[in-house]
């Protein structure tokens, strides 16, 4: 009951900062900015390298399903591919959208269609098959999408979303291929497959994977979100540095 | 109002529900979110079905090009209606519906033995890469990251005294820590990012 209270506290803390943010960003003339995350910005430079080369981008959003406990992974995960989608509709050059999970099949594969109809092109999304639901389980969909990398036409291989140690199946067919890898991953696991491939330049590790929306639209609500995020984030650390001296000194814990 | 207004009143208010209804448990109102969450799997369902004609559109497609995978997209293809024709045949005999022995027998003889060898794989491929790195980037990063991944694995063999208490250290201290920062830090975003959609600020379910 104290830890579903304390929850709710959290939740509480976090829609006044949301509000109180969103209000101030608002206000300003300039857009609000935090700080830079240039791995967001380099997918949409690979959108435009696609469409000047020829080359196809595959992008791997893992299986993070919207029933469950990954969901908002996975819709972060295509808030920052929000440009990808904008760019790759104008230019007409759709990525390989790869996905473990139906639900999350049906939310991509709407996002890339809507990005086609605000620009009144939806007939040409319609002729195409870009978001392909891949397999079920998270080994087999990181095998499969694996297999994409081997057609020869595809340039550069973004991976993004709920993925675990799966994930250095995929890494390995584009490390043989010589596909040009970035992204991130919120897990130990994935970012432990990630990092030797990727290093730190080219990796979107944890947390900052919730920040492409930012990047990816500059709308204050979602700098407002981030700046909610931060402080409770300062809020978490304060807290374990109370208990860990309260424990230290006996009061609690024991 | 179907494409914009409905979805957004339907997502906002099934968020905010659920939120409260997970942290403020009232025994009452317990058969509403057990209702909301069978919607939601039903919901899946109906999306599998979808997905599953999407796989095979695919992969069909590619069967009829030239290209290179013809070879796995048939056996694809060839699976995937195997196996909806093993659990229909079996539903429709069952008439009760659920899984019946032939698709467990594929489950559990086919299905699992090959994921686990795929995720034994992963362990040569996690080496691999971590060779790759000193070739590609010998940083002091990259050093530091190879040193704790031996150690560790060296750790886990018999014997090793102080060297096998070390890595029980690396990982007891260190990794548990950064492993804690890291999902308390995702769990923080993973709540932002709920309360986004509650506020609307992302519409991943309507035309914005």
């Amino acid at each position: 009951m104290i830890t579903d209270l304390a929850a709710l506290g959290f939740v509480f803390i976090g829609v006044v900062l949301l509000v109180l943010h969103g209000f101030l960003y608002r206000k300003r003339d300039t857009p609000a900015t935090l700080r830079s995350y240039p791995v967001f910005g380099q997918f949409a430079e690979e959108v435009r390298r696609a469409a000047e080369g020829g080359a196809v981008i595959h992008v791997a959003l893992g299986s993070g399903g919207l029933t469950g406990e990954q969901a908002m992974t996975s819709v972060a995960a295509l808030e920052g591919l929000s440009a990808v989608a904008e760019l790759a509709a104008a230019y007409d050059t759709p990525p390989v959208i790869t996905t473990g999970d139906p639900t999350l099949y049906l939310l991509a594969d709407d996002s890339l269609r809507r990005a086609y109809a605000r620009l009144g092109n939806i007939g040409r999304y319609q002729q195409r098959t870009a978001v392909h639901f891949t397999a079920a389980t998270p080994v087999a969909y990181a095998a499969m999408a694996a297999t994409n990398l081997s057609g020869g036409d595809v340039g550069s291989n973004i991976v993004l979303g709920a993925f675990n140690q799966e994930l250095s199946l995929l890494l390995d067919a584009g490390e043989r291929r010589g596909v040009y890898t970035l992204g991130g991953a919120t897990t130990p696991q994935a970012l432990g497959a990630l990092y030797p491939v990727l290093g730190p330049a080219h990796l979107i590790t944890g947390e900052e994977l919730f920040a492409g929306g930012a990047e990816a639209t500059r709308r204050s609500g979602y700098w407002a979100s981030l700046r909610a995020q931060d402080i409770l984030r300062l809020l978490v650390i304060l807290i374990i540095l109370a208990l860990a001296v309260l424990s230290l000194l006996g009061i609690v814990g024991g | 109002m179907f494409k914009r207004i409905l979805p957004t009143v339907v997502a906002v208010s099934t968020g905010i529900i659920m939120l409260l209804l997970t942290l403020l448990p009232v025994p009452g109102l317990n058969p509403v979110r057990t209702l909301l969450l069978q919607w939601a799997m039903l919901l899946g369902a109906f999306a599998f079905i979808l997905a599953y004609f999407q796989l095979l559109r695919v992969h069909l497609a590619r069967v009829r090009s030239a290209k290179r995978d013809k070879f796995t997209s048939l056996l694809v293809v060839v699976s995937a209606l195997i196996g909806l024709g093993v659990v229909l045949t079996e539903g429709i005999l069952k008439k009760g519906g659920g899984s019946g022995t032939a698709s467990q027998w594929l489950l559990t003889n086919l299905l699992v033995p090959g994921e686990s060898t795929l995720l034994a794989l992963t362990a040569i491929t996690l080496i691999l890469a971590g060779m790759r790195i000193l070739r590609a980037r010998r940083t002091v990063g990259s050093v530091i990251f190879l040193l704790v991944a031996l150690l560790v694995l060296l750790g886990t063999m018999p014997y090793l005294g102080i060297l096998g208490e070390a890595a029980a250290w690396v990982q007891n201290v260190p990794a548990l820590a950064g492993m804690r920062g890291l999902l308390l830090g995702v769990s923080l975003g993973i709540l932002l990012t709920g309360l986004r959609v509650i506020f609307m600020v992302t519409r991943p379910h309507s035309d914005e």
